[in-house]
């Protein structure tokens, strides 16, 4: 309710900040702030630099203007017609003084408010878009590299043991020096590797291979069985190797750890750190990696094999036997971690023939394991 | 003429609860949030909080003036730098430092029976932190709320309840949720005026029970009915400044939202959000009056200083002690 023919003279109600008592005033907007009238017939004067807006930026929502600190003084008034006054009065002031704009705000209208909400959105696709494609792999290679190797080493431990308990791995001491052996190899050809590799071979009918963070190698009893030479396992190995060495898993985690960092941050009530424990657990039990992690695996485990002069035949071998494999009702849980048989394949095979090596003048040297393979590779169970 | 400065108290007097909200510029303030969240990379998800807070608490109204909200994204970045370490810390002793320094398996049980026990010495430091937090920067007529609820008793409250609900295979349950219930409603204050509860689990067992035998005949949805009943109970026997809660809600009315809450989550793949939270409000409110002779003259300002640490503590132990 206005008063009519005075359009700077409204009713409203004060808060003295001290009692829960409404008080009815009139204010009378001045041109250097706020007159106050109470009923009793005392006043109050505001100079408009000393008042805040609190409230009256929405739609359905009174003008609240507060006074002083820490606990205000303050008016409310109903009608929004009060703050386009307000606002026309002071636009006239703030003019004069500069760096004060925008001191009391109204509400938007309908066709802004859409607006607004239309860019916002678009703006915020484009931003999750380019976090995702530039900036969360960005800051993982940023990253990753500053985590000390003592903590990935520990961390991998601790992994190793969750996914291969003590009375489940297979214990038997020709198996493991043979499989050692192996590794004993690959590893000679990096001597400067900040990390040491150590095998765990898991009684267990899983067709599976993982590596956890540093250096711990985990491989299934199934997947041993299945493999006709050595060379085939040393593929798989400098091939789980190489997740190791290039730091897939920490990658993984630091990548899965900053998305449920930011996910946490925009959805707030989703607990930040609790999240974060949560992703880090699952990141690393499954060790899933991407399409790409694969494929440099594949391609650095397969220079690791020439290196060591280990015949790449088998790594691209037991590939062969996995696509076999693949048509197969049970698909192996290796291929739901280990994606797109086929492309890699190829990929090996051309890598394989545009470098040949181990060559003619440089003979691949046979694995000693080769000479009673066939008798150890079953030796778990 | 002067008119007298306030009406004398109806000892019939309806005091309502309202809420003005709107699902469309609640939307705006989401998207303008998300979007400044995502560019700070999380950091400004304190403001955000303050901006949609500001605008909830803006838009509900009692007996005809709006509440507010006073908290700053200032307070709570600084709340939460407080809260992260201790949070972080204890997972980081736990986990990771513990088991690195002595290499025994043992080690891993003691580390997380040490979380687990830490967990539990900080819940009620999260609840009283953030329900004094939140109703100190609460504000009705210029009047502020506080909290004066201490870790003590809260921890007594916590630790008989979870004895007792073992002991009594769950029977304690009602007598627990109201015990708490009383501490909350009893260390609240508006002003200087303490609001009085009368509850007492006696009065839940019996529905507790019944609600218990029909949970699987009734697929779970007789809990409806049982928060409906309960929540009018707590609500009936809560009193304030002279006058006393009164909640109509019903199971029907609870069922009724939710499923419709459900539906417009999953057709608008969450986008809906909003107007979920706008009708859940106006639900939750306009079935709540104060009735009686409301005496709000005798109450005067009793400002309480909060850290926002506990509020933020709540936030990472996943507790919302405002909840129900």
């Amino acid at each position: 309710m206005r008063y009519p023919g005075n359009t700077t003279t409204w009713p409203g109600q004060y808060f003295d900040g001290r009692t829960a008592r409404r008080r009815p005033v009139t204010i009378v907007l001045g041109p250097s702030g706020l007159d106050l009238c109470f009923v009793d017939g005392t006043g109050a004067f505001w100079p408009y630099g000393e008042i805040t807006q609190t409230q009256g930026s929405y739609q359905n929502e009174p003008v609240r203007l507060e006074r002083g600190g820490p606990i205000p003084e303050a008016v409310v008034v109903e009608d929004p017609a009060f703050l386009d006054a307000l606002q026309r009065i002071t636009t006239n002031q703030t003019r004069q003084l500069a760096g004060q704009t925008r001191q009391f705000a109204g509400p938007q209208s309908r066709a802004r408010l859409a607006r607004l909400i239309a860019l916002a959105g678009a703006a915020s696709l484009a931003v999750i878009a380019g976090l995702i494609l530039w900036g969360i792999p960005a800051l993982t290679e940023l990253v990753t590299p500053l985590i000390p190797t003592s903590w990935e080493i520990a961390l991998g431990d601790s992994v190793a043991q969750q996914l291969a308990p003590d009375d489940q791995r297979c214990n038997d001491k020709r198996l493991q020096a043979s499989v050692d052996g192996i590794l004993a190899r690959l590893a000679a050809a990096r001597p400067d590797s900040p990390y040491r590799f150590h095998i765990t071979i898991v009684d267990g009918p899983v067709f599976n291979a993982f590596a956890a963070p540093g250096g711990q190698i985990v491989i299934f009893r199934a997947m041993l069985q299945a493999m006709e030479t050595p060379e085939e396992l040393a593929g798989v190995l400098a091939h789980e190797m190489q997740h190791i060495e290039r730091r897939h898993a920490m990658k993984a985690l630091v990548r899965d750890l900053s998305i449920a960092a930011i996910v946490g941050a925009v959805f707030g009530d989703i607990t930040g750190i609790g999240a974060l424990a949560v992703t880090a657990g699952r990141t690393l039990t499954t060790l899933h990696y991407s399409r790409d992690t694969e494929s440099d695996a594949d391609r650095e485990g397969l220079a690791l094999l020439q290196a060591a002069r280990i015949d790449p035949m088998g790594m691209v071998r037991f590939f062969e036997t996995l696509q076999q494999q693949e048509g197969g009702a049970d698909l192996p849980a290796y291929l739901s971690t280990h994606p797109n048989t086929a492309q890699r394949l190829a990929e090996m095979k051309a890598l394989a023939t545009a470098t040949p090596v181990p060559s003619e003048s440089l003979p691949a040297e046979p694995l000693p394991a080769n000479a009673n393979w066939n008798e150890v590779r079953h030796l778990c169970r | 003429m002067q008119p007298s400065p306030a009406a004398p108290p109806d000892e019939r007097t309806i005091h309502r609860l309202r809420f003005h909200g709107d699902g469309g510029e609640l939307f705006g303030i989401f998207v303008v949030n998300l979007l400044l969240t995502l560019l700070t990379l999380g950091g400004y998800s304190f403001w955000a909080k303050v901006k949609t807070r500001q605008y909830l608490w803006g838009q509900t109204e009692f007996a005809g003036d709006r509440f507010g909200f006073h908290g700053t994204g200032k307070e709570l970045l600084l709340g939460w730098v407080q809260a992260a370490p201790l949070f972080g810390g204890l997972i980081l002793i736990t986990s990771l430092l513990l088991p690195t320094l002595w290499d025994d398996p043992m080690t891993n049980v003691v580390g997380q029976l040490l979380l687990a026990g830490g967990f539990v010495l900080l819940l009620p430091l999260a609840i009283i932190g953030s329900m004094r937090y939140r109703l100190s920067r609460t504000s009705w007529r210029g009047i502020r709320f506080n909290f004066h609820g201490g870790y003590r008793e809260l921890f007594g409250v916590l630790l008989r309840s979870f004895l007792l609900t073992g002991l009594t295979l769950g029977l304690y349950v009602p007598f627990y949720q109201t015990n708490l219930r009383r501490f909350m409603v009893e260390h609240s204050r508006f002003g200087s005026a303490a609001p009085a509860f009368y509850g007492d689990g006696r009065d839940l067992l019996g529905r507790y029970v019944l609600t218990l035998l029909l949970t699987i005949p009734t697929v779970g949805l007789i809990w409806l009915w049982y928060v409906a009943f309960q929540r009018r109970y707590y609500w009936n026997q809560t009193c304030l400044a002279g006058a006393r809660f009164h909640c109509t809600m019903t199971g029907s009315g609870l069922l009724g939202l939710y499923a419709v809450n459900l539906a417009m989550i999953v057709l608008s793949l969450g986008l809906a959000t909003p107007w979920v939270t706008v009708r859940t409000r106006r639900f939750d409110l306009e079935t709540l009056t104060l009735q009686g002779p409301l005496d709000l003259d005798a109450i005067t300002q009793q400002a309480q200083a909060a850290t926002p640490t506990g509020e933020e503590l709540s936030g990472l132990l996943d507790v919302d002690a405002l909840s129900g």
